[in-house]
């Protein structure tokens, strides 16, 4: 168990005996402590995406029609298997997408950019957002197809309207 | 009791079904419990996964989200546990293909549905066991825990540093951390968390539901 040298080995018991020894124990505060930071992160962003939901609902009470909520049905990074650890240098971009009842869209993520298509093809007008705002909005083509020139950080969702109505993304970091 | 007494309960007592009732109808107090309820499970996973603290922030942001949004189309408020168990997992996964950086991780980790349990119980019990240390510090008097917070960083400060910054002379130092550590064994945090029996998390139905992750 060497490479084991860390507490993670094998079922544990409660450290009752093990916390006798002030070493262990002050050992066993450094972890708790080191891991405050992601704690209150995890904590924080609960606080967030509640805002971010609140606002969700506020937006589907001014929609005469209803919000529709698109899931991820095609995700290129974890298609076909999800294991595995994958390098993404060799692939150029990922390739998202989401959909709902009849209708949907397509994204393909690079380095610097997002371009997508409406489905089924028809124009309107596509908003990136972040749990705490927009990123960036731009009008489609007349077949859907947009461009938006960003790198989002985080989880992101797609706000699509159209003459038939609107829908969303569900949340997912890009 | 009627259900409206329970509601005047404080949130600690509250039902899972009564939380998850209260956040659809915008109560962010119901919320924040239902959440504090959950994170442990939320840190073991993302701990399973060796994940960075800003990758664990994005994947702990996106299952709240996520679970904002399914919250109304949860039958059994009992399996929350299990949905988000399996959804942190599958975030987790997607993460560690998406980054770009090697990942220094067996690529068989939570793979297998029972290893995948096995880990995550391990993780579980250090969460919960990092919990306890943690609330057991925030009982202690503040000189004790400012000085056992200061030679918990990492690297540890030398003791000439620690005289410095807390002003207290470099031969105290040795005793009050002995006396600081001796009370936290004493802390009502650490006694009931050894009084507890271990594997409460869960709670449920959340296992069944976990299978199917």
């Amino acid at each position: 168990m060497s490479w084991h040298s860390d507490d993670v080995s094998l079922p544990q018991p409660r450290p009752a005996d093990r916390w006798e020894d002030d070493d262990a124990l002050a050992a066993d505060l450094v972890q708790a402590l080191r891991e405050e930071d992601v704690l209150q992160r995890v904590s924080a962003a609960a606080s967030t995406a509640f805002g971010a939901h609140r606002g969700m609902l506020a937006l589907r009470e001014e929609l005469a029609t209803d919000l529709l909520l698109l899931s991820l049905v095609h995700d290129s990074s974890t298609a076909g298997e999800l294991t595995g650890v994958r390098d993404r240098s060799g692939q150029p971009s990922r390739t998202l997408v989401f959909e709902g009842e009849g209708v949907g869209v397509e994204v393909e993520v690079t380095d610097g950019a997002i371009e997508g298509q409406l489905i089924p093809a028809r124009p309107g007008r596509v908003v990136l957002r972040r749990p705490d705002g927009d990123l960036a909005a731009v009008d489609t083509d007349e077949v859907g197809y947009f461009r938006l020139e960003a790198r989002p950080e985080g989880p992101v969702r797609l706000v699509c309207e159209t003459t038939d109505g609107t829908c969303v993304t569900e949340w997912l970091p890009w | 009791m009627s259900s409206r007494e329970q509601l005047g309960r404080p949130y600690g007592e509250r039902t899972a079904t009564q939380l998850v009732a209260g956040a659809l109808t915008g109560d962010e107090g119901s919320w924040s419990e239902i959440v504090r309820r959950h994170t442990n499970l939320v840190m073991a996973r993302v701990r399973q996964f060796r994940l960075t603290p800003q990758q664990a922030e994005d994947v702990a942001q996106t299952v709240w989200l996520n679970l904002l949004e399914h919250l109304g189309d949860l039958r059994e408020p009992e399996a929350l546990p299990g949905w988000i168990s399996t959804a942190t997992r599958h975030e987790c996964i997607r993460m560690t293909n998406v980054s770009r950086r090697s990942i220094p991780v067996d690529p068989t980790t939570g793979r297998l549905d029972a290893q995948d349990d096995v880990e995550l119980d391990r993780e579980l019990l250090r969460t919960e066991r990092h919990a306890a240390l943690r609330a057991a510090l925030a009982e202690l008097p503040p000189h004790q825990r400012e000085l056992l917070l200061l030679l918990s960083t990492d690297p540890p400060p030398s003791y000439q540093e620690v005289s410095a910054q807390l002003g207290i002379p470099v031969g105290s130092i040795g005793p009050t951390r002995q006396r600081g550590l001796a009370r936290l064994r004493q802390t009502e945090a650490i006694r009931t968390y050894l009084a507890t029996p271990s594997g409460a998390v869960l709670g449920e139905g959340g296992r069944d539901v976990l299978a199917l992750g």
